[in-house]
């Protein structure tokens, strides 16, 4: 048990120490038929290096990145987003894996 | 010049009618764990017009153009914030409503408990998430209450395998249990039906306590157990589950869903396989500490099981109606009884065939909000064969069930009506045969044809308080009676944290005692029946919800009261040894429980859950009173559970106290109450990018009853008895699994 506790603890200090810088960044991911491009999203995030939070809201298309400095940077996870096959502020999506998405979580062009 | 310009505005008119697209999206309330549930009959229409339509069952909703741009458009429903938006084209625009009691304070992110308490619903309902239910990942149904102290599980008998529950202190047969609010577990399948829907296909199950709503049926003494399974919408297109634990049993889940084209699809698949002889339970010379002496008692732990279980579904969506329908399949077949080598054999067999459609159609008119038709049918053939040593017994049941629902609004939506009615017809052929029973009887046949008519009324009276009035009146045709049940539910919110409800009902059942009581076929009792009359039963319950900051965290209490009076039931009587009779309850039955459950997240991802449940039941049998036997007479359960960031590793520690049963008059048991115990259970999930994978034990202490089998030594006498169960009856079992997910 008191192991487990230091180890906790020393866990808890490691992630205090390593630098974390959060950015936000603009998806074109429009969820218009339930939870799956929001989940998509996070869950790919989620186990994207060095990533510690990740919040993607879906009536502003913003994703909201914590990362360690140390392990990735901003430009590395807009490249994620666009190999899920999203726009990530200035990158475009990468048309395969955008094609590759369910119907649902493509674009939708309303005009 | 100016004609051109006129065809060419036509024109332009008419191509924009055409392109005329609506406005269409999606109601959904955001849960704090960031999933949506959708928000079915909400209100979507154009300010300061009637033109309006109502979600789907899914959440749907497609308005009309509003007359100009640009117009504002408002989303309603009972229970949540009003919405508006102005819109200035048309497109899709889903909405996100806030429960209108939501805390300003809660922020709509971050997790939520897996196992809720609602304040905004009228009934008192608790609802379990697949995260629960993935907390203890073995393996059906009736385990899925294993981290839930409303609802009791436990084994039957020590020799078919078979689990059952109790609610409120009573069986599971006097809960009503549903899928998708339509019939699951009636008559034959009493027994086993539990351990007939796999965990892996459940995506949430509701627990209501009290008689509940009229809408869904009679049946509700005790309370409504619904089961809701993955949706095409929310399945994964592939998921893939396999299981194995230290006995030795394999599982194999395997599920599809069609998430493309009109009519959108889930496949789920499930297979069991146990061919293993295990004899450590039982006989006096079993050591618990060494595991040395294997003598046990000649009968097998477990039974040989062969399971195969297939359900099909199909759903197909418009902007009016909405149409399901699903095929269910079952197969099983179990061995048990004695080992080969045994001296005297007892062989025991089970086949269970169920083949069942159900369907769902449902109309909603766009331009009309609030109103809609809902049309369920399910038909259902379930053959069972038990054979228990000297009992022989086999029943087919064929059963139709019919239920027409309409619901409108009554000037505002703070008035919902909704009626319709309802038609049950079952069939039951039942042999039964052997030397235990006092009139053997093959072929034997009853039908039994229950139509209804229900009405209710859910209203808002002040901002803070809502009522549910309802109303049955059910014909039965061998009593040639109507049962009238009336029902309310109510419930006032003190604070916006705080909500006290009352529940007052009445309803009815008729037993079908074999296929109910199939476990005590697991010994050489006597067996007299009497002529049946239908169950009736009023049931009373209050409860308090209450919300608070528990060290900044949010944190829930409730606690609730339930008392079921019985004006008629069937009493299964074991209080005279090597005798069961089923009689018409002559005397009094009551059963009180008492729960409190308080729900919190001490720190971050780490949560809390720590329940007591106290239970009083007395029932005369044959004019003595007595305390119901083999029912615990009090429950504790504490689930720790850690996540870490992701839940990329999940810890899950489940203990469960179960005080003292009585146990009944038997010439080799010497106590009148059994000693409490303690069962530990725990399980370690990893969560990988595709995958999950889990290993988990149960019963970690290894306590088990220590002569679960009475007489086994002779499985032939009148002492032999293997149906007074109270406590496991299987020792530690280990095991291991993992999920396999494409979205």
């Amino acid at each position: 048990m008191r192991k487990i506790i230091t180890l906790l603890f020393s866990v808890l200090v490691f992630n205090a120490w390593a630098q974390k810088e959060t950015i936000s960044i603009l998806t074109s991911a429009s969820c218009f038929e339930g939870p799956c491009c929001k989940d998509r999203i996070e869950e790919e995030m989620q186990f994207t290096r060095g990533v510690t939070a990740v919040d993607f809201d879906i009536n502003s298309q913003l994703l909201t990145i914590t990362f360690k400095e140390k392990k990735t940077d901003a430009n590395k996870l807009r490249q994620v987003v666009s190999s899920i096959g999203y726009n990530a502020d200035d990158i475009a999506a990468n048309k395969e894996a955008h094609d590759a998405l369910p119907l649902c979580c493509q674009h939708l062009n309303f005009k | 010049m100016k004609k051109v310009l006129i065809i060419l505005g036509i024109l332009l008119a008419v191509t924009s009618t055409q392109a005329q697209e609506k406005i269409k999206g999606r109601v959904i309330e955001l849960a704090q764990n960031g999933s949506q549930i959708p928000i079915i009959g909400a209100n979507v229409y154009w300010e300061g017009t009637t033109i309006g339509v109502v979600t789907n069952s899914e959440g749907y909703y497609l308005l009309p153009v509003p007359i100009n741009y640009p117009s504002t458009m408002i989303v309603s429903f009972v229970g949540y914030q009003m919405y508006s938006q102005v819109i200035n084209e048309f497109g899709n625009y889903d909405v996100y409503l806030k429960p209108s009691l939501e805390l300003d304070e809660v922020k709509v992110k971050g997790k939520v408990n897996t196992t809720n308490f609602s304040t905004i619903n009228t009934i008192n309902m608790q609802t379990l998430s697949t995260g629960e239910l993935e907390k203890a990942a073995c393996c059906n149904l009736s385990e899925s209450f294993s981290t839930n102290a409303a609802v009791d599980v436990n084994f039957t008998d020590a020799i078919s395998g078979s689990k059952q529950i109790k609610m409120l202190g009573l069986d599971g047969v006097y809960a009503q249990i549903t899928q998708e609010n339509m019939p699951l577990i009636r008559g034959v399948s009493s027994s086993f039906g539990l351990n007939y829907i796999p965990a892996t296909w459940i995506e949430s199950i509701q627990v209501i306590k009290g008689t509940g709503s009229v809408v869904n049926g009679f049946e509700s003494l005790a309370g409504q157990i619904n089961v809701e399974y993955f949706k095409p919408s929310s399945a994964p297109k592939l998921f893939w589950n396999m299981y194995s634990n230290s006995h030795g049993k394999v599982e194999n889940n395997l599920q599809f869903a069609k998430k493309e084209g009109k009519w959108k699809s889930n496949l789920f698949t499930h297979i069991s396989y146990f061919d293993r002889e295990l004899d450590h339970h039982g006989g006096g010379y079993h050591n618990h500490a060494t595991h040395t002496d294997h003598q046990g008692d000649n009968f097998m732990d477990l039974p040989k099981i062969n399971q195969i279980n297939l359900l099909n579904r199909w759903d197909y969506l418009t902007e009016n109606h909405h149409i399901s329908f699903a095929i269910r399949a079952l197969k099983e077949d179990r061995q048990a009884g004695t080992m080969q080598e045994a001296p005297i054999s007892y062989d025991v067999n089970i086949n269970n065939d169920v083949l069942e459609f159900r369907s769902k159609i449902g109309f909603i008119s766009p331009d009309i909000p609030g109103k809609s038709l809902g049309f369920q049918t399910l038909l259902k053939r379930h053959n069972q064969m038990a054979i228990f040593g000297k009992n022989d017994y086999k029943e087919l049941q064929e059963s139709t069930y019919l239920n027409l629902i309409r619901q409108t609004y009554i000037s505002t939506t703070d008035h919902v009506l909704k009626y319709g009615i309802s038609y049950y017809a079952d069939r039951y052929t039942t042999t039964f045969l052997g030397e235990n029973i006092n009139i053997p009887f093959t072929d034997k046949v009853r039908v039994d044809l229950i139509s209804g008519i229900f009405s209710e009324y859910a209203f808002k009276i002040a901002e803070n308080f809502n009522m549910l009035a309802g109303v049955r009146a059910d014909y039965y045709n061998n009593t040639a009676k109507i049962n009238y049940l009336p029902r309310i539910n109510m419930k006032y919110n003190y604070s916006d944290n705080t909500a006290i409800r009352f529940s007052a009902g009445r309803a009815f059942r008729i037993a079908n005692v074999i296929s109910e009581n199939v476990s005590f076929l697991a010994s050489n009792r006597g067996i007299s029946l009497d002529n049946l009359n239908p169950e009736i039963a009023w049931n009373f319950g209050a409860n308090i919800t209450y919300c608070f900051k528990l060290l900044g965290n949010e944190a829930t209490i409730n606690a609730d009261a339930y008392r079921t009076i019985f004006e008629n039931q069937i009493v299964v009587d074991i209080e005279t040894p090597e005798r069961i009779s089923f009689y018409n309850l002559n005397g009094k039955s009551i059963a009180n429980s008492m729960q409190i459950d308080l729900i919190c997240e001490l720190f971050k991802r780490f949560d809390v859950r720590l329940a007591y449940k106290t239970n009083e039941v007395i029932i005369d049998f044959n004019g003595i009173e007595k305390i119901a036997p083999l029912l615990p007479e009090d429950h504790m359960l504490l689930n720790l559970a850690y996540a870490t960031n992701f839940e990329k590793w999940k810890f899950d520690v489940t203990s469960n106290y179960i005080g003292s049963s009585r146990i009944p008059n038997h010439i080799q048991v010497e106590e009148d109450y059994s000693q409490p115990f303690i069962v530990y259970n725990a399980q370690i999930t990893k969560r990988f990018r595709y995958f999950d994978a889990y290993l988990g034990g149960e019963n970690l202490l290894d306590y088990t009853q220590n002569t679960p089998i009475l007489g086994a030594s002779n499985p032939n006498s009148s002492i032999f008895d293997a149906s007074l169960i109270y406590a496991p009856i299987n020792g530690r079992m280990i095991y291991i699994g993992f999920r396999y997910k494409i979205k």
